[in-house]
C-alpha cells in the first residue's frame, strides 16, 4: 500500500508549506488523481486521515478530483480517452498509445486557516 | 457552491473576511507532485551514478520470479571481468543479502519493514555504503511487488522486470504500470514450460500493448539457457 509512504510525503509537503506561507492549521486538501496514475483513490483517503492525525491536517477533508487518462497514438497521433495503459486507440486500433495527460498525482490547493 | 474557496456552506455568513470570520479558511495553490520529494531522491542517486560511471538497473517482479537467482547466476559469470554490488529490498530478513555475498558480490539488504517498495532516500543511504568507485554494474532487487515498486523511481537507468513462466501469461495486462515502467522483460524459468500453460509469445503481445518498446529476453536461472543474451545486453549497457 503505497499510498501511505504518499501520504506521508503529502504531509511534509504541507508542512513545508505552512512555514512558507505562515498557516496554522490545514481544512481541506484537493487532490488531482489521474485516473492511470499509481494511486488508489479509496486507499488514499483511508492513508490520508491515518497519516494526518495529530498533525497541523488533522480533520481536513481530502477532496479527490480525478484526470481524465488521454494517450496520444504514435501511429495516427490523435488522442483517446483511455481507462487503461493498455486501451487501444479508438481511431486506428494501434497499441501502445503514448500517455499524455492521467498518470500524475498532484496536491492542487489547500484550503488553510 | 461558492466560487471563491469551492465549499458548500452557503448559510448566511459565509464569506471570505478573515477578520468578520477568523476561521475561515483561505485558499493556496500547491501545484505539487506528490511523488516530488522521492524524485529528488531519485536525482542525486542519477547523478552519483553517472560521476561514478556504475549501471543501474532496478530489478522489479512478484515475490518468487526468480530475481535472486538470476542475479547470483549472473554473479557468478560476470563478476570476475565487471564488478557487481547489489542492493537487496525484503521486508524481512537478509537472506538474499547472504546468497549474493556467498556468490561472490558486495551487497547490501535494505528491510523495508512494513514498506511495501524502496524509495530513493533508503537507497540513497544504501549507496553510502557500497565502494562505487569500483563498481561498474549495481543491480537493486527490489521487493517483490508487481504494484508499488513502479511509482519509485531509485534513480536507476532502467527497471528490468523479470516474470517466470508459472505466473500465468496476461500479467502484463493485469499490472501494466510494472510493464509500462519497465525497459527489459527477463521471462524467467523456461525451463519450465512443457509443464506449464505459457505462452511467451502472447505475454510479449500483451507487454507491448502497454509498453511498444520494451525488450524481451527469455531465460532460465537453472539451466543458464538466454543467460548469453542477457548479460550481452548488460554489457551494452555499461557505463
Amino acid at each position: 500500500m503505497h499510498e501511505l509512504s504518499l501520504a506521508e510525503d503529502m504531509l511534509e509537503m504541507i508542512v513545508q508549506r505552512s512555514q512558507d506561507d505562515g498557516f496554522e492549521r490545514v481544512t481541506k486538501v484537493w487532490l488531482e488523481v489521474g485516473m492511470l496514475s499509481h494511486v488508489e483513490a479509496d486507499a488514499m483517503i483511508f492513508c490520508f486521515d491515518a497519516v494526518m492525525s495529530g498533525t497541523l491536517v488533522e480533520g481536513a477533508t481530502l477532496e479527490i478530483l480525478p484526470t481524465q487518462g488521454i494517450g496520444e497514438c504514435q501511429q495516427c497521433q490523435q488522442t483517446t480517452q483511455i481507462e487503461h495503459l493498455y486501451d487501444p486507440c479508438e481511431h486506428c486500433g494501434e497499441f501502445g498509445l503514448k500517455i499524455v495527460q492521467g498518470d500524475h498525482v498532484n496536491i492542487k490547493s489547500l484550503a488553510v486557516v | 457552491m461558492c466560487t471563491t474557496c469551492g465549499c458548500t456552506n452557503l448559510k448566511p455568513g459565509h464569506d471570505h473576511n478573515d477578520k468578520k470570520n477568523p476561521e475561515h479558511a483561505r485558499m493556496i495553490e500547491v501545484e505539487q507532485n506528490i511523488l516530488g520529494k522521492n524524485n529528488r531522491f531519485a536525482a542525486l542517486n542519477r547523478s552519483t551514478f553517472a560521476e561514478q560511471k556504475v549501471a543501474t538497473f532496478n530489478l522489479v517482479s512478484s515475490p518468487g520470479s526468480g530475481k535472486t537467482s538470476v542475479l547470483t547466476k549472473t554473479i557468478q559469470s560476470l563478476h570476475a571481468k565487471h564488478s557487481i554490488a547489489v542492493i537487496e529490498g525484503d521486508q524481512q530478513t537478509d537472506n538474499d543479502a547472504e546468497r549474493i555475498r556467498a556468490a561472490g558480490a558486495e551487497a547490501i539488504q535494505i528491510n523495508t519493514g512494513k514498506g511495501c517498495h524502496l524509495d530513493a532516500h533508503g537507497v540513497g543511504h544504501a549507496l553510502e555504503q557500497l565502494p562505487l568507485t569500483t563498481t561498474d554494474l549495481l543491480f537493486i532487487e527490489n521487493v517483490g511487488n508487481l504494484v508499488c515498486p513502479a511509482a519509485f523511481d531509485l534513480g536507476e537507468a532502467a527497471k528490468i522486470v523479470v516474470l517466470s513462466v508459472t505466473e500465468g501469461e496476461d500479467k502484463p495486462l493485469k499490472y501494466p504500470d510494472m510493464f509500462k515502467a519497465s525497459k527489459l522483460m527477463l521471462i524467467n524459468k523456461i525451463d519450465l514450460l512443457p509443464y506449464v500453460d505459457f505462452d511467451p509469445a502472447k505475454t510479449i503481445d500483451y507487454a507491448r500493448r502497454i509498453n511498444p518498446d520494451i525488450e524481451v529476453i527469455l531465460v532460465s536461472a537453472k539451466t543458464g539457457e538466454g543467460f548469453k543474451v542477457w548479460e550481452e545486453w548488460l554489457i551494452n549497457n555499461l557505463i
